[in-house]
């Protein structure tokens, strides 16, 4: 997994709870990596599962919650570093329906060795997208906050709704439907 | 700040100082990673730029040295870059100038330029582009340009790059080849002849003269082999020499062949192949020339038939024929001419023509030589002895006799056997003058006797009359009465010597021709003649005036009237004079109502001393007078009588004598 979502990651724990909660579950979690990230390197994605791990235990809230709110918090991170990307599409349903062809293309270009997930289009209009998400992280929450923050971007609201296709949540299918 | 803050905080950085680390190792790695790459592509790049420069180098020492000029150009035709072959052509140099190549076309290739850079920048390639330009020292030139596109490494056309070939005598050879051709087929169209191209006798083209004769077009003719319109007149022959033609043992032959027209009907014409051949001796064409001969052979056929019929006549003539050269050596005898010589044709043959002549025949040959050389042709008599010794007369005929160019090579002579006709030319020339000797005689007779009878009788006269005066006074009434009778016998006596002096002369002498008036010859007959006193002289119809002798016109009216005056018994007596014409003769009647002459005496009174009755005025000379001068005039006398009704004398007298 990129280094970026980890040190993200811990900027967001780091923010919200506190450099201590950041130490503790740096070291309850005992990762390999000792807590030290650095954007341009490629971490195991376990490590990021203890993370997450530690952190729903210290300040007791559910995993699911944490990531969607980690998503949120992503797409701004991601936003003020590569604002480029977003400056390309003039609304957002557009940008969700270049992530596989287009923004995914360029990440390669950077990163050749990302595992990226796909996003495969079911249907589009002006106003709605149906796409089914898929990856071996599973991290679908994540995908949901980042949606919902891109609507935010642009300012405009959607409903988002989602559908485990599998209960690990592997293929999940996402209905967007945008509000004006 | 607390301890366990610090311990934090410390942490932290730590991590920080770490991560920043590792970013600093993956950093020098990637580093080092970019700059091997680099260096890598430099090399490769540095390798490729060499290869290009070599491959450059090569194409434009190449080009350099290419006889042929070379460009390169924009998209908007101006030059970038030229060979020294190049800068020749077109008279510039475009370090020195800019050269826009569009500006040097010729203006009527305006358009197809434009197409042809269309055509260029849609495939990439130009082919064989030909256009007139005028290079910028002023010449026009003929160029064929093959051009291809020059693209950028995004595949985008930047240039254009092109190899002109200076097609300028080409084109003046392809235009005199054009001129050539349209003479060439000028002639062939208007040739008299026939003429035709085949290959292995199959029609490949005619000419009009060829197809209009046989009413075919030259689409048809195509389709035909020479073999289907016509067939030679010697089809073995034909055969043959084609063949001998097409294994190249010969090169041309001549046939006859019938061509067979369209519609219908054929002409025959002299035919004369010839072989075409390639570079390796192949034969590519064959050409046929075709005269027609229809004409010609028919008049040859004519020629042979007319000189046949000559030869034949002039075999079989009565006329001698000879031909001698200018020499006078004879080439040609006939067989009447040997018959008329005596001579065998092979003694005639070589020798002299003069030779028969005898000894004056030099002369007159050398004459007649001069003569013909004038071309002159003439007739004339020569007299000759034949090989027999027989004296012969012969009429020649000559006349030069040319040879094909027109030159005297001699004369030709036809010779008529005249022997005959000379020998009673000679015997009649005799009997004429023997005939002119006895007339004259004649005459001189007649006249002398009438003279010497006219005196004696005079001497009568006037010894009978000095009886009667001197004697009146013995002389009794009978003495007297017999004195009175020889006088009168002795006025008859003389009446009719004057008459056979007339009649003597009547005939042969001179008839004058002047105009005379038949109205004053008439009034002065009735005032010369005794006309008895019951009888009346009249003409009804004015007479016409006649070209003739006046002494014979009087003669002859004077004897007609006087006959019809005296022989009248009715109370009254009328002699009327009439006339009428025809187309050729003067018509007259003399009629009178007189005694008649009885029919048996109708002829006979016109033969001297013939005369009705015994009337003591009739000599009976008159009327033969009369006879005779109607006759020197050409025409007729008769008479229509009736005892005791009347007399007509009818005669004529012919107008172109008359006129004469």
């Amino acid at each position: 997994m990129k280094g970026i979502v980890f040190t993200e990651f811990l900027e967001m724990v780091e923010e919200k709870f506190g450099l201590e909660v950041v130490d503790t579950i740096i070291e309850t979690s005992d990762v390999p990596s000792e807590g030290v990230y650095t954007s341009i390197g490629t971490y195991d994605f376990n490590e990021m599962v203890a993370l997450i791990g530690s952190l729903s235990e210290e300040v007791n809230m559910d995993q699911g919650t944490l990531i969607h709110a980690f998503g949120h918090y992503l797409f701004s991170s991601l936003g003020k570093a590569h604002p480029e990307v977003i400056e390309n599409f003039n609304n957002p349903i557009n940008l969700l329906y270049a992530i596989e062809d287009h923004i995914h293309i360029h990440v390669q270009k950077i990163y050749p060795e990302a595992e990226l997930p796909t996003f495969k289009i079911l249907e589009k209009t002006d106003t709605s997208i149906s796409m089914i998400y898929s990856s071996s992280r599973g991290l679908y929450r994540l995908a949901h906050g980042l949606i919902e923050k891109c609507f935010e971007h642009y300012n405009s609201t959607a409903s988002v709704a989602y559908e485990l296709l599998k209960a690990d949540g592997t293929e999940v299918k996402f209905d967007v439907v945008q509000h004006g | 700040m607390d301890n366990k803050e610090v311990i934090l905080l410390k942490k932290a950085l730590d991590r920080q100082k770490r991560a920043r680390k590792q970013a600093e190792v993956i950093l020098e790695a990637k580093s080092k990673e970019l700059y091997d790459t680099t260096r890598h592509l430099k090399e490769v790049n540095t390798s490729l730029e060499h290869l290009l420069n070599e491959k450059t180098d090569e194409l434009n020492s190449a080009f350099l040295n290419i006889i042929d000029p070379y460009i390169v150009m924009d998209l908007e035709s101006n030059v970038l870059s030229m060979n020294t072959s190049a800068k020749e052509f077109l008279g510039c140099d475009h370090n020195k100038e800019s050269i826009n190549l569009s500006k040097m076309v010729h203006k009527d290739f305006f358009e197809y330029t434009i197409e042809s850079m269309g055509s260029l920048l849609e495939a990439g390639v130009l082919k064989n582009y030909s256009a007139k330009i005028t290079t910028k020292d002023n010449k026009e030139k003929w160029v064929q340009i093959n051009a291809s596109l020059i693209y950028d490494t995004e595949r985008k056309p930047i240039a254009a790059q092109g190899i002109i070939r200076d097609i300028t005598q080409e084109m003046e050879i392809k235009e005199l080849l054009k001129e050539q051709k349209k003479q060439l087929n000028i002639i062939v169209e208007h040739s008299p002849l026939g003429i035709l191209l085949s290959i292995n006798g199959k029609i490949i083209k005619a000419n009009t003269t060829f197809s209009s004769c046989l009413g075919y077009s030259h689409i048809e003719l195509k389709q035909k082999k020479l073999d289907d319109i016509s067939e030679a007149e010697d089809i073995r022959l034909n055969e043959d020499l084609t063949c001998k033609l097409r294994l190249g043992a010969l090169d041309k032959f001549s046939v006859v062949r019938r061509y067979f027209r369209k519609n219908g009907g054929s002409v025959l014409a002299r035919t004369m192949v010839s072989a075409v051949k390639d570079s390796e001796g192949k034969i590519e064409y064959e050409v046929a020339l075709i005269e027609d001969i229809t004409k010609e052979r028919a008049s040859e056929e004519r020629l042979a038939a007319e000189r046949e019929k000559y030869s034949s006549i002039i075999a079989n003539m009565n006329l001698g024929l000879l031909e001698v050269d200018n020499d006078d050596i004879i080439q040609m005898a006939n067989q009447s001419f040997c018959r008329m010589s005596g001579y065998e044709e092979k003694e005639l043959l070589g020798t002299k023509a003069a030779r028969l002549l005898g000894k004056d025949g030099d002369v007159i040959i050398e004459e007649s030589i001069e003569r013909r050389k004038k071309g002159i042709s003439d007739s004339y008599e020569v007299a000759l002895t034949d090989k027999q010794g027989n004296k012969k007369y012969w009429l020649i005929s000559g006349a030069p006799r040319y040879g094909s160019d027109k030159e005297l090579i001699g004369s030709i002579g036809i010779h008529l056997d005249i022997t005959n006709q000379k020998l009673l030319e000679h015997q009649k020339e005799q009997l004429v003058k023997e005939l002119e000797h006895s007339n004259k005689g004649l005459q001189d007779y007649a006249h002398i006797v009438s003279h010497d009878l006219k005196s004696p009788l005079r001497s009568i006269s006037a010894l009978a009359t000095w009886i009667q005066e001197d004697y009146k006074d013995i002389l009794d009434e009978g003495g007297n009465e017999n004195l009175n009778l020889m006088q009168e016998k002795i006025a008859s006596m003389d009446k009719l010597i004057s008459g056979i002096l007339d009649y003597s002369i009547v005939n042969s002498s001179k008839l004058n021709t002047e105009k005379v008036d038949l109205n004053t010859v008439v009034a002065e007959v009735g005032e010369t003649i005794f006309i008895p006193d019951h009888v009346v002289l009249s003409v009804p119809r004015k007479l016409p005036i006649i070209y003739s002798d006046s002494t014979k016109m009087r003669q002859l009216f004077q004897n007609i009237i006087g006959n019809a005056v005296v022989h009248i018994e009715e109370e009254k007596g009328l002699v009327e004079v009439l006339y009428d014409e025809n187309k050729t003769h003067w018509l007259f009647t003399i009629k009178d109502n007189g005694v008649g002459i009885p029919k048996e005496y109708h002829k006979k009174i016109f033969e001297i001393f013939q005369s009705v009755g015994n009337n003591e005025r009739s000599t009976g000379i008159g009327l033969s007078i009369v006879k005779k001068i109607v006759d020197r005039y050409e025409g007729e006398v008769w008479v229509d009588s009736e005892v005791g009704v009347g007399t007509e004398f009818h005669f004529s007298l012919c107008k172109a004598t008359c006129s004469m």
